[in-house]
C-alpha cells in the first residue's frame, strides 16, 4: 500500500495526518496487504497548500519537525520517505502506478492534487463490511516508552490522556472559534483530584498552550514539560485508561487507536464527514465508552462524562 | 560552430522546459500533470543514467536504537566530501543529496523523532528514506543511486555506511574536521538568541548539558565562576533533579525540543556538555566545546583542540580542573587580555 501526503494541498495537521493514516490502513487492509510504503512531499519554495498561506520557506522545517511522529503510527509502517524535491518524487510515484499497488490517495486523485482528508466515509465503509477496524498504533518505537513512563510515574493509577484545544495559545493561530474553555477543563481536573484521588491526568499539546496553573494541580503530569514531544504523547493516548479533550488532533488519535474517550465540541459542520448526525452519542465504529459531545463542555458536565466512563471500565476491569 | 549550435540547442532546451514548468504551475491538474510526472521521470532516468546523483545509505546493523548523535557526526561526513567536490571537484556537481537509514524493525528506543529532526538541519538533503524493511531499501535504491557505480573510497560510494557506534579514531576524526555546520529552523535560532540576551545580558554564556554522572559539576563550576551566566539545557529525561544555583538558568521544563536546544547551544559562549547533537551543533558554529563522556568506552585521555577539549571519561578526577581551566582561556580571550 502507498501512502502519499503531498503537503502542496494536504494539510500541516495533526487530526489530518492521522485520518490519512488511518485511510491507509483501511485501504491495506482491504488491500490485503500488511506493508504501507509512506512519502511525505514538500516542496521547500512553496512548502503549503493556500489554505495555509502562514507556512512558508522559513518556517516549514519547524512544523514538519513537529508534526513528523504522526506519520509513525501504522501499525504495517515498512518504510517512510520525506522527499524535499517534487520532481524527485515523479520517478517512484511512476513506479508504484506501473505495479498497480493500491494508493491513497488514487493516483488520479493525487494527479487532480485532491485529498479527503477529513471524512470517515472509506473507513465506516470498512467497519460496516467487515466490523472491524485496523487501529493505529504508538508512533513506531514509542510503544515500549510508554509503558516504561506509566510504570515510573502513573504508579498503577487510572491515567486520563487530556488535550484542550487552546489554538488562541499555539505558536500560529488559527480557528479560534475550535476552542475549548480553560476554566471549565481546569475546574473540571482540580474537581476530579479530590474525588478520584487514584486517577492521573496527563494534559497534552504544545509547551505554549496549557494554563501554569496546572503545575499546582496534585494529580496532573504535562509530559512536554518534562522534555517529552509528540511521539510521546501520541503513544501516551494509545496506552491511556481514557482520553478527554476537544475536537482536535489527539481526539483523532484517540477515535483511531480505539481508547475509551470523550470528545466535546465537536463542530457542527463535521458530522456530514462522519455520517452522525449532530448531538450522535458515538461515531459508526464507536462503543459505549467512545463518546462525543457536540456543545462547549462545562466543568459539570465533563465530571459526569469521566464518572459514567470511569465506573464502567472500573466495573469491567474489576469483573 | 558545433559548440555554439549546442550552447543554442540547449538554451532552447531550457527555455522550453521553463515555460513549461510555468504553464504547470497554472494548470495542476489531470491531464497536464500527468504529463509532468511522465517528463520528469525521463529527465529523473537520464541524471541516474549520467551518475551525478548522491544518494547515501546508512545502516544501523542491527542495533536497536540509532544514534541522532552518529547520523549528524554522518552527515558532517558526507558534507565535506561534498565541499572537497565543491572546491576541486569535477563537473557536474552535486550541490544535493538523499540520505536512505535502514533501522532495526525491532527498534525500541523512542528517538527516531531526533534523528529526523538532525536529518532536518542539513540545507543540501534532498530526501530522507526510513526502512524498516530490507525489500523496500533495495526496491528504491535502483531509483536513488545510479547502477553498477562502487566508486568506494569516494562520497560517490554505494556502499553503506555502518551508523552504529563511532571508535575512537572516527571521534578524533570528526574533532579535527572542518566542519560543515547546520541549518537550524529560524525561529529556534530567533528564540535562542532572545532567551540568551535577555538572562544573559552582556554576561559571557555557558550553555550547560552535563552527563548524569558529572551532574554535580554544575553547581561546582558555577560558584567557581559567579561572573558567568550557565544556560542549563539538560532535557532531565533521565529524571535527576536541576541543579540549584543563582547563575544557572534551567531550562529544564521549557519544554525544548532539540533544535531548540542546539539552538541554545549554539547562540551562548562556550558548551560545556554531552557528546551529543547539541554539543557538535556548538562544535559546528565554531563556539569553544568542552565535549564529555560519549565516543569510545575504552579511552579515557582527553584530547585537546584550538576550540574544543574532549573529556571522554567522565569519572576522571580532573574534570573539574579542565574545565574551569579551558573556561578561564576562552574567557581570556574574549575579553581580549590574554
Amino acid at each position: 500500500m502507498i501512502g502519499v501526503y503531498d503537503f502542496s494541498y494536504a494539510p500541516y495537521a495533526l487530526g489530518d495526518a492521522l485520518t490519512w493514516t488511518m485511510n491507509l490502513n483501511v485501504g491495506a487492509a482491504e488491500a490485503g496487504v500488511d506493508a504501507v510504503d509512506q512519502y511525505l512531499v514538500i516542496d521547500p519554495g512553496r512548502p503549503s497548500s493556500p489554505f495555509q498561506p502562514f507556512v512558508d520557506t522559513h518556517n516549514y522545517v519547524s512544523i514538519i519537525d513537529d508534526l513528523f511522529p504522526a506519520f509513525l503510527c501504522s501499525p504495517w509502517l515498512r518504510s517512510l520517505k520525506l522527499i524535499r524535491h517534487p520532481p524527485s518524487f515523479n520517478l517512484f510515484l511512476l513506479r508504484e502506478a506501473v505495479r498497480r499497488r493500491p494508493m491513497w490517495p488514487s493516483l488520479f486523485s493525487h494527479l487532480n492534487r485532491k485529498l479527503d482528508f477529513i471524512s470517515h466515509r472509506r473507513i465506516d465503509a470498512f467497519y460496516a463490511k467487515h466490523g472491524y477496524l485496523p487501529w493505529l498504533t504508538a508512533p513506531r518505537g514509542y510503544g515500549a516508552w510508554a509503558d516504561a513512563f506509566r510504570r515510573k510515574h502513573c504508579d498503577g493509577r487510572f491515567v486520563v490522556a487530556i488535550n484542550v484545544r487552546q489554538g488562541a495559545l499555539s505558536l500560529r493561530p488559527a480557528n479560534l472559534y475550535r476552542d475549548s474553555p480553560w476554566p471549565e477543563w481546569q475546574a473540571f481536573m482540580a474537581r476530579a483530584a479530590t474525588r478520584h484521588p487514584e486517577v492521573v491526568f496527563l494534559v497534552l499539546g504544545g509547551y505554549t498552550e496549557w494554563d501554569r496553573a496546572l503545575c499546582r494541580l496534585p494529580n496532573v503530569l504535562i509530559p512536554r514539560a518534562m522534555g517529552f514531544g509528540l511521539g510521546h504523547e501520541l503513544a501516551l493516548v494509545q496506552r491511556a485508561d481514557l482520553f478527554m479533550g476537544s475536537s482536535s488532533g489527539f481526539a483523532a488519535m484517540a477515535t483511531f487507536c480505539n481508547v475509551p474517550y470523550v470528545i466535546t465540541k465537536i463542530q457542527h459542520l463535521f458530522a456530514q464527514y462522519i455520517d452522525v448526525p449532530v448531538g450522535g452519542r458515538h461515531y459508526r465504529f464507536g462503543n459505549e465508552n467512545q463518546i462525543l459531545y457536540w456543545d462547549t463542555e462545562t466543568q459539570d458536565v465533563l465530571l459526569d462524562f469521566f464518572e459514567e466512563v470511569h465506573e464502567r471500565l472500573r466495573a469491567k476491569g474489576g469483573s | 560552430m558545433r559548440d555554439d549550435f549546442a550552447k543554442v540547442l540547449r538554451r532552447w532546451l531550457f527555455a522550453l522546459l521553463s515555460f513549461g514548468l510555468r504553464v504547470y504551475r497554472r494548470l495542476r491538474f489531470f491531464p497536464f500533470t500527468l504529463c509532468y510526472v511522465l517528463l520528469l521521470s525521463a529527465l529523473r532516468i537520464v541524471e541516474l543514467r549520467r551518475k551525478n546523483r548522491l544518494a547515501r545509505v546508512g545502516d544501523g546493523n542491527g542495533v536497536a536504537s540509532l544514534s541522532p548523535l552518529r547520523v549528524m557526526m554522518w552527515l558532517d561526513e558526507i558534507g565535506r566530501e561534498l565541499k572537497m567536490l565543491d572546491d576541486i571537484g569535477p563537473e557536474p556537481r552535486v550541490r544535493r543529496f538523499d540520505v536512505c537509514l535502514k533501522l532495526s524493525p525491532d527498534a525500541a528506543d523512542a528517538n527516531l523523532h531526533d534523528v529526523f529532526s538532525v536529518l532536518l538541519t542539513s540545507s543540501r538533503l534532498r530526501s530522507m528514506g526510513f526502512y524498516w524493511d530490507e525489500s523496500a531499501l533495495r526496491e528504491d535504491l535502483p531509483l536513488l543511486q545510479a547502477a553498477g557505480d562502487r566508486r568506494t573510497d569516494t562520497v560517490w560510494s554505494t556502499l553503506r555506511d555502518d551508523l552504529r557506534r563511532p571508535g575512537l579514531e572516527a571521534c578524533r576524526a570528526f574533532l579535527d574536521a572542518d566542519h560543515q555546520g547546520v541549518a537550524l529552523p529560524v525561529a529556534a535560532s530567533r528564540d535562542a538568541h532572545t532567551l540568551v540576551k535577555r538572562q544573559g545580558g552582556a554576561a559571557y554564556a555557558v550553555c550547560l548539558n552535563l552527563p548524569e554522572e558529572v551532574r554535580w559539576l554544575a553547581g561546582e563550576i558555577a560558584a567557581t565562576r559567579s561572573d558567568v551566566k550557565f544556560f542549563d539545557i539538560d532535557p532531565m529525561l533521565s529524571g535527576s533533579p536541576p541543579a540549584v544555583a543563582a547563575n544557572v538558568l534551567s531550562l529544564y521544563a521549557y519544554g525544548l525540543n532539540l533544535h531548540e536546544r542546539m539552538a541554545v547551544a549554539q547562540t551562548t559562549d562556550v558548551y560545556v556538555g554531552r557528546f551529543d547533537e547539541a554539543g557538535c551543533a556548538a562544535l559546528f558554529a565554531g563556539r569553544p566545546t568542552v565535549l564529555i563522556g560519549g565516543g569510545a568506552a575504552a579511552y579515557s585521555e582527553p584530547l585537546s583542540r584550538a576550540t574544543a577539549l574532549w573529556l571522554p571519561d567522565p569519572s576522571s578526577p580532573a574534570i573539574r580542573t579542565a574545565v574551569l581551566e579551558f573556561l578561564r582561556r576562552h574567557m581570556v580571550a574574549a575579553a581580549g587580555i590574554g
